[in-house]
């Protein structure tokens, strides 16, 4: 029996964390997106070791519309401000903000849809009714509405793309919940004696992970460019505090005589929210036993 | 005789919807005893799987409701019987082989796992190690390599999930047996194989089965025991021989051994029961195969027919009441 063992593939004798990963890694595009997720962030977090914190905000006239060279590598703008500085920084609030928001509407859905999807009739009707009111706005107007009703401000910005977040995720998860809750192996399972607590976490929720792992990674992205734009707009992160959308809207007017001043930034959100998707579709993959091998 | 195991006295049991309430067993009574192999026939609504799901007390919550009789299981009442003690006896003392062996298995937990998940349910105090060599006897007695328990079930054919499924169900060495149509979704030449199989396990465990189908070869080949059920509620029952010997059968019997092909006679086509079974929701107060049976009279459709026993061979229908008195 050992030596029939020993003679087995490795790859049937990792854990099931272990075989996620083995089959995210053989996805070449995802491993690309989270490598340079990752270089991001790392570069992010890092920042004040190589960007004094100072040359965020220093204006100088005289160094106006630097094109980039080696003193400034993504020149500055119209204010003399280094723009690689501002971009380093900018992604700091950027991602930081995105993944906030992912946190408190992944919190607040998996409980809400979890709740609703497993105890069904009336409690769910409540719950999903609530998020339909929700999800009858866009969630870039509803959330344009909840910071103007409470005010700019970072934190309020935070609050506001939660609330429009949090229905998707409730939904994702319900849906989910509520077609595992029906499967014949939840009944074997009770036909064993398992009990309800017992089936939940062990059979129904793992089963149900995957789709929201993968809404809560590609939400990510989104949560960015909505962060992006609410800052475009004017109406997220306020200037002069460096964020992708706000260096975007500040550079707006000279983005035709200066493009750098707009593709940097630009490609900074578009990269993110890109790589993220390419994440998001690697654990998909990964996620799902039936394309192991 | 041995010991009675499981005992159900007429039993009711009915589906409340928003529509209408189905009657889905009518006074269905049963004994069976320690080691007995039932075969449970009729056809599909014929309220099978309802009474096993009422053995185990799985009736959807709500909807599914017992509404008169008893079952009584080897001392215990369970329809009076608490959750805490109905999950003590699911797995442990009644075991349950599902129909779809694809569907029947949690995808993501290795199937190496889920049989052991059933010892650590009901043998807490058992040890890993323990444990662990029990999943491998009891892979091996189904025919699966033991080495094979840490994979998935998408990567076993259906003809091994459904081994599995058998696994779980015996690993904690359960009394009674229940399959429901175990090999309903199996082609034929596995088909064999696990019936081959079951029977061997359930000697060798001296486990009781009630055996749900519809396909009166396989009860023919395996069963020691008949129960034909129809509309919830049983119309003959006896031995094998009693049944099979074609002597002396419900008008119902005969109409499902018409109804499969036979060697012997020469027929151009099979002979089908005219008609539907009568609808759950609106039953009729006489027999309820009246409607359709040959030798329907006139207090078929007004009176219950009572139960006829001759030894081991019980029919209910008023034609062996007559036949009985002149004998």
């Amino acid at each position: 029996m050992t030596k029939m063992k020993e003679g087995k593939k490795a790859l049937s004798n990792k854990s099931q964390l272990g075989l996620i990963i083995f089959r995210f890694k053989k996805n070449k595009l995802a491993m690309f997106g989270l490598g340079v997720i990752l270089l991001l962030i790392i570069m992010c977090i890092a920042a004040p070791l190589y960007i004094d914190y100072e040359s965020v905000y220093k204006q100088s006239m005289a160094d106006r519309f630097i094109t980039p060279c080696a003193e400034h590598i993504f020149g500055t703008d119209q204010y003399g401000r280094d723009l690689f500085a501002r971009v380093i920084y900018g992604g700091r609030i950027s991602l930081l903000a995105g993944l906030i928001v992912v946190v408190i509407a992944l919190v607040i859905g998996v409980t809400l849809g979890g709740v609703a999807g497993y105890f069904g009739g009336r409690v769910d009707n409540i719950i999903m009714r609530i998020c339909d009111i929700f999800m009858a706005v866009p969630r870039m107007l509803l959330s344009m509405a909840v910071v103007s009703a409470l005010g700019q401000g970072t934190y309020k910005m935070l609050i506001a793309l939660s609330i429009a977040a949090f229905p998707g995720f409730a939904r994702t998860v319900r849906a989910s919940i509520m077609t595992i809750r029906n499967q014949e192996f939840v009944e074997a399972a009770k036909c064993c004696g398992t009990s309800s607590a017992r089936i939940i976490f062990k059979h129904v929720v793992p089963n149900g992970l995957g789709p929201v792992i993968v809404s809560a990674t590609l939400g990510l992205g989104g949560t960015i460019l909505a962060i992006s734009s609410l800052g475009f707009l004017g109406i997220g992160v306020a200037s002069p505090t460096p964020e992708w959308g706000t260096i975007l809207a500040e550079n707006r007017t000279n983005i035709r005589i200066y493009p750098y001043l707009g593709l940097i930034p630009g490609a900074f959100i578009a990269i993110s929210v890109m790589c993220l998707n390419f994440i998001g579709d690697g654990l998909r993959d990964a996620l799902d036993p039936r394309t192991k091998n | 005789m041995a010991e009675k195991l499981l005992e159900i006295e007429n039993l009711h049991v009915q589906y409340n919807t928003d529509e209408a309430v189905v009657h889905a067993i009518n006074g269905l009574s049963l004994t069976l005893h320690k080691g007995e192999l039932l075969g449970l026939v009729g056809e599909t609504g014929a309220g099978k799987t309802t009474l096993a799901l009422s053995i185990l007390k799985l009736l959807p919550n709500q909807v599914g409701e017992i509404t008169k009789g008893s079952i009584n299981y080897d001392g215990i009442d369970i329809v009076a019987a608490d959750n805490r003690t109905m999950r003590d006896i699911r797995g442990a003392k009644i075991a349950m082989i599902f129909q779809d062996p694809m569907t029947s298995l949690n995808p993501i937990i290795s199937v190496g796992k889920q049989i052991h998940e059933v010892l650590d349910l009901h043998f807490p105090e058992m040890s890993k190690e323990e444990k662990e060599k029990k999943v491998d006897e009891i892979l091996s007695l189904v025919g699966i390599q033991a080495n094979r328990k840490d994979d998935y079930p998408h990567q076993f054919s259906g003809g091994m999930r459904q081994r599995i499924g058998i696994a779980m169900a015996l690993v904690a060495q359960p009394e009674l047996l229940l399959a429901d149509e175990p090999t309903t979704a199996l082609d034929v030449t596995i088909q064999a194989q696990i019936l081959q199989l079951m029977k061997q396990l359930q000697q060798k465990f001296n486990t009781a089965m009630i055996l749900i189908t519809h396909d009166l070869g396989v009860v023919a080949e395996f069963c020691e025991n008949v129960a034909v059920v129809y509309s919830g509620e049983i119309i003959e029952k006896g031995s094998v021989e009693d049944i099979f010997a074609r002597t002396k059968n419900h008008p119902y019997t005969v109409g499902l051994f018409n109804s499969i092909p036979d060697l012997t006679t020469d027929a151009d086509r099979l002979v089908p029961i005219p008609g539907f079974m009568p609808d759950p929701t609106n039953l009729p107060s006489g027999c309820k195969f009246a409607e359709r049976c040959p030798h329907c009279m006139e207090k078929c459709k007004e009176q219950v027919p009572p139960m006829i026993t001759k030894g081991t061979h019980s029919i209910k229908c008023f034609l062996f009441e007559e036949k009985g008195g002149n004998a």
